[in-house]
This record gives C-alpha cells, sequence and structure tokens, in this order.
C-alpha cells in the first residue's frame, strides 16, 4: 500500500506561502472579472432590455436597474474586500457566491438564453484558480441548492414549466459534477505539486544553509591558516633580516670603524698640535669639520640601519616619499660601493608609493645588496641603479645592476624559499622569497625582467592603496 | 476574521439573496390578462378557413416579446393544419412605432400573417392588455388556449402555454388552458 508522505512544519509553511501567493493572483483576476462581467451586464441589459412599454410610452427597463445596482452590489463589495485584504482564505468564498449569482443574473438579463448558461461552468473553471476543494464545493452546493429550491418552488423561473421536476434538477447538477470530477483532481494534482515543490525549496534551503555554514568554518580556518602562515612569515622575515644583518654586521663595523679612525685621528692631531701650541684656529676648524662630517657619515649608517632593521609587523601602508627608502638603504650601503668601485645612479622625480616603509625598504635592501654580491667582483663596468617609473596602475622600482647575467636555471628557481647561489654561510636562500612575499601582500608583483640586456628586478606596487 | 467582517458579510449575502429574490419576483410577475370563452363575433381576425386560428398579440417595442417570437417559431415546427396572426398594435399617435428588430423577427416567420391593430381596435376586441398574449380558437371560434409562450418575463424555454398548444394540436382533447403573459401592457392604467 503506497504511504502518503509526511511533510515537516517548514514545507507546510513554505506550501501556505505558496497558496497565499495564489490567492492574492487570483484574488487580482477576480478583481478584473468582476469588473468586466458588471461593464458587461449593463451592456447587454441596455442593448438587449433598454426600455419598457405601457401602451406607446416608455421607461428605462427594470434590467438595466437590476444590472447597474444589483451587479454592482455583486462586483463592488468583493472588488473592496479583494484589494483590501488580498490572499485572505475567506476572499474566495466571497467571490464563489458572488460569481454564481453573476450567472444568474446574466441569464436573466439575456432571457434565459442557452449561451449564457456557459457563464456557470466558466465560472467554476475561474474558481478552481483559488486551488481550494472547498470553494468549488461551495459553487457546487450554491448552483444545486437553486436548481433543486427553484424546482420545487419556482420551476417556471429555471426550467420553464410549472411542474417540479427533480429529475431534471439531478441532471443540471449531473453536468456541474461532471465538471467538478475535472476541477477537483487538478487541485488535487496541483496541490501535491505545490507540496512537492515545498519539499523540494526546503531541501534546497537545508543545503544552502549546511553550505553556508560549512563556507563560515573554512572561513575561519582560512583566517587562523593564514594568520599563521603570516606569523611564520614574520618570524622568517625576522630570521632572515637578522641573518642579513649579521652578515651586514662586519662590513658595517668596517664601515663604521673607519670613519671612528678619521675622528680619533682627527682628534689625536688636534690634541697634538694644541699641546705643541702649533695649532691655528683654522687648522682647529678644518679638523672639526672632518669630525663632524664623519659623524654624519656614522650617524646616516646607523639611520638607515635602524630604519631597515625595525619590527615592521605593525606597521601600516601610507604614503612614503620613494627617496626615503633609497636613503635608508644607501646610507647602509654608500661605503661599501666606494669601496668596490661600484657607480650607484638613483633616478627619481620625487614620487611617492603606498606601502609599509620598512618593508619595502627591506626589499630593497635585498635586491641591493644581491646586486652588490653580484658585482662586486666583477671584471667590467660595476654599477647598481635604482629607477622609480609610473604608469596609470603601478609604481615600478626598477632595481638594476651591471654583474653577470643569471643562468636560465636559477631564473627559474630564483624566488623559491632555500634557494641561494652565495657561499655556504652567506645567504639564507629566504631573502627573494620574503621579498616576493612582502611585495604580494602589498597586492604588487616582483619579477625578474627578460627583456633586458643587463640584470633588473622590478617591483612592482599599486599605485593607489586599496 | 473579526466580528465585524463577519457581520458585514453576513449583510452583504442576506441583500445578495433579497436581490435575487426580488429578480425572480419580477421575471415571473405576469401581466393582466382576461379570457373570452369564443371570438367575438365582429373581429376580422377569423377567418373561417377550416383550421384553428392562433392570434398572437404583440407590442412591437417590447424586448420580453422577442422570447416569445422565438418559441412561437420552436411552435410551429410541427403545426400541421393550423392559421397563425401575429397581430402588431400600433397607436397612431406615434411615429414609425413598428419600426425595430420584433417586426423584422416577426416578418421573416414562414406562413405567418403579420397584421397591423392600428388604434388597438382588435386587441379591445379580444380583451388583450399584455404583449405576447396568444389565444387559439378551433375550427367553430371556441377559444381552446389563453395566455403566453414564455414561462417568464422574455425568457426564452420550454412553457406551459407553448407545451400545451402542441399537445392539443396533435390530440385534440377537449381541454382548454389559461396561462400567464409575461410582457409589456398595451394600455396605460385608467
Amino acid at each position: 500500500m503506497k504511504r502518503r508522505p509526511s511533510y515537516s512544519g517548514r514545507e507546510w509553511e513554505i506550501f501556505e506561502g505558496h497558496m497565499d501567493e495564489i490567492r492574492q493572483e487570483t484574488d487580482r483576476l477576480f478583481v478584473w472579472l468582476f469588473c468586466f462581467q458588471w461593464f458587461t451586464v449593463i451592456l447587454i441589459s441596455v442593448i438587449l432590455t433598454p426600455y419598457t412599454w405601457v401602451g406607446s410610452e416608455s421607461s428605462v427597463h427594470p434590467h438595466v436597474y437590476l444590472s447597474v445596482f444589483f451587479g454592482g452590489f455583486l462586483s463592488i463589495f468583493p472588488i473592496i474586500k479583494l484589494l483590501r485584504d488580498p490572499g485572505k482564505s475567506e476572499n474566495g468564498y466571497i467571490v464563489c457566491v458572488s460569481q454564481i449569482i453573476y450567472t444568474i443574473l446574466l441569464i436573466h438579463i439575456t432571457g434565459g438564453r442557452v449561451e449564457s448558461h456557459f457563464h456557470v461552468f466558466g465560472s467554476l473553471t475561474f474558481l478552481g484558480c483559488y486551488r481550494n476543494k472547498k470553494i468549488i464545493y461551495l459553487g457546487t452546493a450554491i448552483i444545486v441548492a437553486d436548481h433543486i429550491l427553484r424546482g420545487l418552488f419556482l420551476p417556471m423561473s429555471i426550467y420553464g414549466v410549472p411542474e417540479s421536476s427533480l429529475w431534471r434538477a439531478l441532471e443540471h447538477t449531473g453536468w456541474i459534477l461532471f465538471l467538478d470530477i475535472f476541477l477537483l483532481m487538478a487541485i488535487r494534482n496541483q496541490t501535491h505539486l505545490i507540496l512537492h515543490i515545498a519539499q523540494r525549496e526546503n531541501a534546497l534551503e537545508r543545503s544552502v544553509a549546511n553550505t553556508e555554514k560549512m563556507v563560515k568554518e573554512r572561513t575561519i580556518e582560512l583566517v587562523e591558516t593564514r594568520k599563521t602562515i603570516l606569523d611564520q612569515q614574520q618570524k622568517l622575515l625576522k630570521a632572515e633580516r637578522l641573518s642579513s644583518l649579521g652578515q651586514m654586521a662586519a662590513e658595517i663595523a668596517h664601515e663604521i670603524n673607519n670613519p671612528m679612525g678619521i675622528i680619533a685621528t682627527s682628534s689625536y692631531l688636534m690634541r697634538a698640535k694644541i699641546e705643541d701650541g702649533e695649532a691655528s684656529k683654522e687648522e682647529l676648524l678644518d679638523s672639526l669639520s672632518d669630525i663632524d662630517a664623519t659623524v654624519g657619515r656614522v650617524s646616516n649608517i646607523i639611520r638607515g640601519l635602524k630604519n631597515v632593521s625595525r619590527n615592521a609587523a605593525d606597521e601600516s601602508v601610507r604614503a612614503v616619499p620613494m627617496k626615503e627608502i633609497i636613503n635608508d638603504v644607501v646610507s647602509i650601503s654608500a661605503d661599501k660601493f666606494k669601496a668596490h668601485s661600484i657607480a650607484f645612479t638613483y633616478v627619481d622625480k620625487s614620487h611617492e608609493v603606498y606601502c609599509r616603509r620598512v618593508q619595502i625598504s627591506q626589499v630593497l635592501l635585498n635586491l641591493v645588496t644581491n646586486a652588490y654580491d653580484a658585482v662586486k667582483d666583477f671584471q667590467g663596468d660595476r654599477w647598481i641603479r635604482i629607477e622609480i617609473k609610473q604608469d596609470p596602475k603601478w609604481t615600478h622600482i626598477l632595481v638594476s645592476n651591471s654583474g653577470p647575467a643569471i643562468p636560465e636555471d636559477t631564473k627559474v628557481r630564483i624566488f623559491q624559499p632555500f634557494f641561494t647561489t652565495k657561499e655556504i654561510g652567506k645567504g639564507t636562500g629566504l631573502g627573494l622569497s620574503l621579498s616576493q612575499s612582502i611585495v604580494e601582500n602589498h597586492g604588487g608583483v616582483i619579477e625578474l625582467k627578460d627583456n633586458v640586456a643587463f640584470t633588473q628586478f622590478d617591483v612592482r606596487l599599486p599605485k593607489f592603496a586599496a | 476574521m473579526n466580528t465585524q467582517l463577519k457581520l458585514l458579510i453576513f449583510f452583504w449575502f442576506l441583500i445578495v439573496i433579497f436581490g435575487t429574490g426580488s429578480m425572480f419576483l419580477y421575471s415571473l410577475t405576469p401581466g393582466k390578462s382576461s379570457a373570452l370563452e369564443r371570438a367575438p363575433g365582429s373581429t376580422k381576425l377569423l377567418e373561417n378557413t377550416g383550421n384553428p386560428t392562433l392570434l398572437l398579440f404583440i407590442h412591437p417595442q417590447c424586448s420580453c416579446s422577442k422570447a416569445t417570437l422565438k418559441e412561437l417559431v420552436k411552435l410551429l415546427e410541427e403545426r400541421g393544419p393550423l392559421e397563425v396572426k401575429i397581430i402588431f398594435i400600433n397607436p397612431s399617435n406615434v411615429e414609425n412605432f413598428l419600426d425595430g428588430e420584433i417586426w423584422n423577427q416577426a416578418i421573416r416567420i414562414p406562413d405567418v400573417d403579420v397584421l397591423v391593430d392600428t388604434n388597438h381596435v382588435e386587441a379591445k376586441l379580444f380583451k388583450v392588455k399584455t404583449s405576447g398574449h396568444a389565444i387559439l380558437f378551433d375550427e367553430s371560434g371556441k377559444r381552446v388556449f389563453s395566455g403566453g409562450l414564455t414561462a417568464s418575463r422574455g425568457h426564452e424555454g420550454t412553457s406551459s402555454g407553448s407545451e400545451f398548444i402542441r399537445s392539443w394540436l396533435q390530440n385534440r382533447s377537449e381541454k382548454t388552458f389559461i396561462s400567464k403573459i409575461f410582457g409589456c401592457s398595451f394600455f396605460k392604467e385608467e
């Protein structure tokens, strides 16, 4: 035996929602139908029975009044109700009563034309639009009651014969029931269909809810993973920075040692000349100028070192003049460039770039240090160049050097973590890899250019902050 | 649904019932009629043809009588020997009173005499007062039937009157029958 499916509360809720839409739609249909029917019965009565006569004197036919007032009454109350409370369950019953009485009115004013009896079939079919069996039962009950009661008490008004005829009433009822069978079957099928749709929608809703929940969970996981990756990246960055600083320490100590030697020598000479009483004012001032200049150089080196080695984890994106970033890097590296006769040029047009200053300084220091390593022992022209260019979307920081060409197999691995061509202990292999992460976190791109005659890295940063 | 709305719907329903009842009441209210036992001697409408005669008095503007003429056509489909005369009343004080759909409808009925009764002369002789009044006389001039051919005002369909005439023409029983007439009045109430 086939079991009827059971439906959940939510499925009934969705079903009721669809039924409410159907009721509202049908209410709107009947508003127009009542307007049309009212107009039509008035038109028919005016055409067919405009006047009633007594001899040669005429007056407006009662059918015209009937159509205007009774037809209006049958139309206006349901129209107001349907417009005021669309979709209410009682509307269908009011419409049903009105519609069946309209059939009686139409048959009456058309003088009982057989064709106007078809109105009742049309009306029942229209009422079927409510998809409510009870409305069809009510409509049928009114029609049957009308036929039986008038058939018994006013047979002339309905069958045109003075004798009451139950058989005739049953015959008319039979035709109505014949139509009802199809209407009720259609209503049952459509109700099942709507219930089925409600089931599907409920399943879909649950599926969407599950997916949304899953997406939320995955998003949280992703956020946590990203946070972990960023933390790891920061740690790596720090490690790389410390490593780089470690490597630089010796060079920087040397860089600082030289000026310190100059300062020490100058102060020794000044002291000796003062003790010997040979010191002229001009000589002392010259020595002091040398000391000042040398202290300035040391300060620059220390400031650059400080800017580059700062902990940049919480640094925010802001507009930074490129010149300041370049100065940080150059201040650290200027002396070693000089020591190896490396020509350093910087082409700038006072550009600003939206970035985290320390992070981009570290990227640039990385590239410049790599460039320095590449050219310091090169037997040809030794130069390093930083060039800033802008297009409508990007700011390009181009770091070029005259060093030997990078082999093809190195090019493809150059940004891989822990890949290095330097001697053991000189490089971690994380410099370019971390530089790439930093640039990508800025929404930019770092790449090794292929289409130039020398080695060139292009750091592309968005021109405007996201 | 609140009580106020329920009451409103209830009153609306009562008025619908009342309106429908009034409609039926109007529909079933017959016109005035009287029935002579024999044809008046002074009438020019009955000729001694040896056949029964059916006289049908019509108001040319009465829209209810359209249904009467349609019922007459159905009745005549199997009439046998029967003289049929449609008499249109025609007051002399109104121009073009006969023009209209009903006149055209009548003159298209085959084997029927369509006559005009100016100033209601014949109508008064036969004491008919309502449009659609049919009177059937047998060969001897005895009135067999007097009444309307429709069951209600302007309503097509079988009626007791047309059923009786049909039956009488077939069986020639001794019975006579009087039915109600639905149509416009020929005269103003005195």
